[in-house]
């Protein structure tokens, strides 16, 4: 067993350092301890890099090398988004290439989180997710206005094993009719398209539809229509959780057919909508199957949910159902 | 009657401890459950005398808590550096016996008291700077100085976190 300068083992040691490690200055005060106690920490402070200032990030990209490049598993530069240009991808995808080049294991990176990082171009993410995208579990792209379906196809090349995508305030998409083709082979399971506006019915009917893995969709702010909605939910198999807050065209019956549709739904989310006593009435009818409903905002009151949904627990119009 | 069980530290000295305060050990546990009923001792070949008498003195005042789960800590359990009021007095000793009380606890498989023992460590560790970390565990720094620049120029970022 390997043992350190104090005499601990490395078990202990990373056990230490897995306590430690949600405070990254310690754990890059451990790596300068000594060798040993750097063979020990080095892992835990490249897992997931965290940064809190937009001096942290400069310095992080500047730095970044292929020698730790084997230990991130998560790269999130959400809210730095103004600080992440398209050069800054290029910089990590060069590193990534080198440790490629090195490395026989493919890079371990399972999140990238480009919240916001609007700058950026689809030709420098289609490099990046070329270089490390082989065991992406999650990519975000919120707000990256600049994305296309380009990207989207190389994240379905190279990506196999991609669980959830994150679409939100994307805007060079296209409307419908792509989406399944560049997903069909693959297993996912959410789907963030809230606040996209090239999302229409089409969208679900002839191209979500043929997700069938699907078991989250958010569609916050969308602009679609009851019947379509209803139908499209009808056909999901494995949809449990939908956000339909802000759909301000869904009239309080519309809403309750969705809610009737949807045979696996568990979660809604449908503030500042019509939603109101119809919705409760059908919600009534499986009163047992729901386990979150938010309807703040909406025109739900409490006397509707007590009257009907007895057992339910009521915060700020947010029922906890079961 | 309750049943007592001879442990034979490393320097030969042996201690009579009641059999259900053992089972706080799962290595004791499993072995009792093994050889069913003997009076032989057992030996505990890496644990010496000083450290198992502190070892069964926690054994003994933690009787009645619950028996930890045989599974991994979670996250949170791990996250939290909370010591009890008892348990951090018991644990106010030199370096070289809180590190052998968390070897020892380690082959014991004690769970909960190597718990202790790493949460002490890491509150040792917490806001200290490399140099203060030497000096409080004594440790030689061997990198190279071209070695701890290179390193000092990559993890950079995370100094300020």
């Amino acid at each position: 067993m390997a043992t350190v300068t104090t005499g601990l083992p490395l078990e202990i040691l990373q056990d230490i350092l897995h306590r430690v490690k949600c405070t990254q200055s310690d754990v890059a005060s451990l790596c300068l301890v000594s060798r040993s106690w750097y063979f020990a920490a080095i892992e835990f402070l490249y897992e997931a890099p965290k940064f809190t200032t937009y001096t942290s990030l400069k310095v992080f990209l500047g730095s970044f090398g292929h020698r730790n490049i084997g230990f991130i598993k998560s790269l999130n530069f959400s809210g730095m988004g103004n600080e992440v240009h398209s050069d800054s991808l290029a910089q990590i995808t060069a590193a990534y290439q080198r440790y490629n080049d090195l490395s026989p294991i493919r890079p371990p990176l399972t999140r990238l989180n480009l919240h916001g990082c609007w700058h950026i171009s689809d030709s420098s993410l289609i490099a990046l997710l070329t270089a490390c995208a082989a065991n992406l579990d999650t990519l975000v792209i919120n707000q990256c206005e600049k994305i296309t379906t380009c990207s989207l196809f190389v994240l379905a090349t190279y990506s196999p094993n991609l669980r959830h995508l994150s679409l939100r305030m994307t805007r060079a998409l296209p409307p419908s009719d792509r989406l399944h083709h560049i997903f069909k082979y693959q297993r996912l399971q959410s789907l963030d398209l809230s606040y996209c506006t090239w999302v229409m019915q089409d969208t679900l009917s002839n191209d979500i539809s043929h997700i069938p893995t699907i078991r989250a969709l958010y569609l916050h702010s969308c602009n679609i229509l009851g019947p379509a909605l209803a139908a499209f939910v009808a056909t999901m198999p494995a949809l449990e959780e939908l956000d339909i807050s802000r759909m301000m065209l869904l009239t309080d019956n519309e809403i309750a057919e969705v809610m009737r549709a949807g045979k696996r739904l568990r979660r809604v989310s449908m503030q500042w909508t019509l939603a109101g006593e119809k919705t409760v009435r059908v919600m009534a009818e499986e009163a047992e199957k729901w386990e979150a409903v938010d309807c703040e905002w909406s025109k739900i009151d409490v006397g509707h949910v007590q009257q009907m949904l007895p057992g339910a627990r009521i915060g700020k119009l947010e029922m906890r159902i079961r | 009657m309750t049943t007592k069980v001879t442990l034979t530290s490393s320097d030969n000295e042996n201690f009579s401890v009641n059999k259900e305060i053992t089972k706080r050990s799962i290595l004791i546990k499993n072995m009792l459950e093994d050889v069913g009923k003997s009076d032989t001792p057992i030996p505990l070949p890496n644990v010496n005398s000083k450290v198992l008498r502190k070892v069964i003195e926690w054994c003994e005042y933690h009787c009645m808590d619950p028996l930890a789960p045989t599974n991994e800590n979670t996250e949170n359990q791990k996250q939290n550096t909370d010591i009890e009021d008892w348990d951090q007095k018991f644990i106010e000793v030199d370096q070289e016996t809180l590190f052998k009380i968390i070897l020892a606890t380690n082959y014991l498989n004690i769970k909960p008291l190597l718990d202790i023992g790493c949460k002490t460590i890491t509150n040792m560790i917490k806001g200290k700077s490399p140099e203060e970390i030497y000096k409080t565990f004594n440790i030689v720094n061997n990198f190279t100085p071209k070695e701890e620049a290179q390193i000092r120029k990559e993890n950079k970022w995370a100094e300020d976190q």
